[in-house]
């Protein structure tokens, strides 16, 4: 019983602490609310951006934690993600400007195009770190005999939200002033 | 130096050897990619239906000082239990255990994390909130704990429910289950932030 309620307590200050991560993002969020409001396409975007990052960031981290995984299969791995990744960031855009304009937004082919860059170049870059941070933890985690599969994925996709998160944030002070 | 004891009808050999090497490679390209657009499709509709929903309740939103800073933390937390306890699910099935008392054990667990999750979620938020936002601490921190728990009690349902139903019919949950509980608590999220800044007000 004692062992089962360690357990618990355990499991459960991880997650309370994991979820935590994500506030750093939140703080960035919250210092650009008042300026976020009016972009709605940017608003309808994030929990999309957020998901996305968060889905990949933990197919990255499952696969460099595998064993079984080499340096060629790591290279399949990104062609596989970026074949679909195309296809997710259209679906983001699109989906969104749609969203959007159904609610009486004034879309601009400058917004447009900025919106749409600023979508590919934030899920690109954010892709691409966390192939290189999951690498170097991959090799640190083994180097201390910690199993990457217990901390890997909590930590990668916690990163993946708060970098996706500080890029919005850098957008609606710098892209969309 | 050339090759003078070797056949060429073995060169051929060979080279059908990383022909068929390299198709194998290609179609496994194919079907993980496949593998991943399943999956991310339902996420994105998902994701947006989230967006508008939070589109739909800004101006409530933005009453509470902390409300935006909170809800990345609310999301994580709701998605990142719901997965375990399907993955924990779909074992506990695979191993031929009786499936309402999995599934009872599964929800009732679900429950209880995220309750003793939520308030030290709901700490960090709070102080966070007050020390860089100015934001009331006991307000925070009971959005933060009501609001996560109020879309367990939806959400896990519905995600253990999904995951049996895909279990009955022989399809492996691990495969779609985390985008479509990503998408069940993002939306669930953002109702249940909103409703509890507008009983707060």
């Amino acid at each position: 019983m004692i062992k089962l309620t360690r357990s618990f307590i355990f499991v459960a200050t991880t997650a309370g602490l994991a979820s935590s991560l994500s506030l750093i993002g939140g703080i960035g969020i919250e210092h650009v609310a008042d300026k976020i409001l009016p972009l709605v396409p940017l608003l309808i975007a994030i929990p999309g951006l957020n998901d996305l990052v968060g889905d990949y960031a933990s197919i990255i981290a499952a696969h460099s934690g595998d064993p079984t995984e080499r340096k060629r299969s790591k290279v399949d791995l990104l062609k596989a993600i970026f074949k679909v990744l195309g296809v997710n960031i259209a679906a983001i855009v699109i989906l969104s400007c749609l969203t959007a304009w159904t609610r009486d937004y004034v879309l601009t082919s400058d917004f447009l195009i900025r919106f749409a860059i600023f979508i590919t170049v934030a899920a690109v870059l954010t892709v691409l770190l966390m192939f290189v941070v999951s690498g170097m933890l991959d090799v640190i985690l083994r180097k201390k005999r910690v199993n990457p599969d217990e901390l890997l994925i909590p930590i990668i996709t916690s990163l993946a939200d708060i970098v996706m998160l500080l890029f919005v944030t850098l957008a609606v002070l710098t892209l969309f002033k | 130096m050339s090759d003078t004891k070797t056949p060429l009808g073995a060169y051929a050999h060979h080279s059908r050897h990383w022909f068929y090497l390299n198709r194998h490679r290609t179609r496994k390209i194919k079907h993980t990619a496949r593998e991943i657009l399943t999956g991310q499709i339902i996420s994105v509709i998902g994701a947006v239906v989230a967006g508008y929903v939070l589109e739909l309740n800004k101006a409530e939103l933005v009453t509470m000082a902390g409300a935006f800073l909170i809800l990345p933390g609310v999301f994580d937390l709701g998605g990142s239990i719901a997965g375990a306890m399907a993955a924990r699910l779909n074992h506990r099935l695979g191993e031929g255990a009786p499936a309402r008392k999995v599934l009872r054990d599964a929800l009732f667990h679900a429950m209880l994390l995220t309750c003793a999750a939520s308030v030290i979620l709901g700490l960090f938020g709070a102080t966070i909130g007050i020390l860089l936002f100015d934001a009331n601490f006991t307000k925070l921190l009971v959005v933060t704990i009501v609001a996560s728990v109020s879309a367990g009690v939806v959400g896990f349902p519905l995600v253990g429910g999904a995951t049996w139903l895909a279990f009955k019919r022989g399809v492996d949950p691990d495969n779609f289950i985390g985008p479509i509980e990503t998408s069940i608590f993002d939306t669930l999220t953002v109702l249940t932030v909103t409703m509890m800044v507008v009983a707060l007000r």
